[in-house]
């Protein structure tokens, strides 16, 4: 399907646990968050969307943010998991996973050929 | 982090904005009105105002494509936004009324005195000072839905304003002249100038230890010399004034 279809309700619901897959994987800031999101096909989130969601998770103490030096400048403001935010990672995959197996075995159904 | 502290050079005229080179001035002045109105301290608006300038600077976007309506992002980045807002202190509050009943004063004296003759009070001078100490007040109390106010229309707000008080201020003192006493100028220039200085005095110990100025992370703030200029910006205004008024005698 077309990454720019997907609805922005469903996106809104899934940004969260993408966003801290996404920093499993190590420390990142800001826009490489939303390339990441855009190569895996969940098409543009925008900084006004990305920022407040990383805020939010570092007010939970999911994230801490650290700013790496650029060139004559304050650099690039780093989000990394905490140790709290690798469990808490990992048990939002496992659960966002329970989810899509319960929804898809109510919605999956709406494909049987000769259904409708 | 860069273990190198740098200084920003901190001036009172100087644009806080100025960090963030890469957003577009209009958008980051209402931004950081936004955040000083729900109160967030200066060096976390530095933080968020150097989040977005950075993510413009890779995304190439601006910063109205990349987060929107200023305000309405600010308002995303504090918690319980609805419940926050700027208090202002009640000793700037009355150094300020003080103040301007001190450049009243002063203003009216050296009126007087230029005239040669006593200071006369009319029933329009107690009515005309009486609103505009009430208007003065009436601001104070509700500064944080004005300043919002204002920054979305602020020319239609200042020819407003202008016309408001002129007629609110003026009308009692061209239509009231009843006459009550006579003062003698100097009377009202030494009251005028005590305000002043009480005024002064007030506003500069609210003030002096309050710069919360806005910094890029890393950065340490210099000195700021804007609590001292913000509590001489009233006798700095009394002594226009009475250029004002001198300057039409010349010509008499």
């Amino acid at each position: 399907m077309n990454q720019e279809q997907w609805p922005s309700e469903w996106l809104r619901g899934v940004l969260g646990v993408c966003v801290l897959r996404i920093l499993l994987d190590g420390p990142s800031y800001g826009y490489a968050i939303t390339q990441r999101l855009e190569e895996s096909g969940l098409g543009t989130v925008k900084g006004g969307t990305l920022y407040p969601l990383l805020g939010r998770l570092e007010d939970a103490g999911h994230v801490e943010v650290e700013w790496r030096p650029g060139e004559g400048g304050p650099g690039r403001k780093y989000f990394a998991l905490t140790e709290q935010g690798r469990h808490e990672a990992l048990a939002q995959s496992v659960r966002w996973a329970d989810f899509t197996t319960t929804t898809r075995a109510l919605t999956d159904a709406a494909m049987t050929p000769g259904r409708n | 982090m860069n273990d190198q502290k740098r200084t920003h050079r901190s001036s009172f005229l100087s644009d806080p904005g100025s960090i963030a080179p890469s957003v577009d001035k209009t958008w980051r002045d209402d931004f950081i009105l936004e955040l000083r109105l729900l109160d967030v301290p200066g060096d976390r608006i530095g933080d968020h105002l150097m989040t977005v300038e950075t993510h413009v600077a890779d995304s190439g976007e601006s910063a109205q494509e990349a987060f929107g309506d200023a305000a309405a992002y600010a308002r995303e980045l504090v918690p319980d936004a609805t419940d926050r807002g700027l208090k202002v202190s009640p000793l700037i509050i009355v150094g300020n009324l003080l103040g301007l009943l001190g450049i009243y004063f002063s203003l009216w004296a050296f009126g007087s005195w230029l005239d040669g003759g006593p200071a006369q009070v009319f029933v329009g001078t107690l009515v005309s000072l009486t609103v505009l100490l009430g208007l003065v007040v009436l601001v104070a109390v509700l500064f944080v839905p004005m300043m919002r106010f204002i920054s979305d229309r602020p020319a239609a707000v200042g020819i407003v304003t202008f016309l408001l008080l002129g007629a609110l201020v003026g009308l009692p003192m061209l239509f009231l002249q009843q006459p009550l006493f006579d003062v003698a100028p100097w009377v009202l220039g030494v009251l005028g100038i005590l305000l002043l200085v009480v005024s002064s005095v007030m506003v500069h110990m609210a003030t002096k230890d309050d710069s919360d100025e806005i910094t890029a992370p890393g950065e340490t703030p210099k000195k700021s010399r804007a609590g001292l200029l913000a509590a001489l910006m009233l006798p700095l205004a009394t002594v226009v004034g009475m250029v004002l008024v001198w300057i039409p005698t010349l010509f008499a």
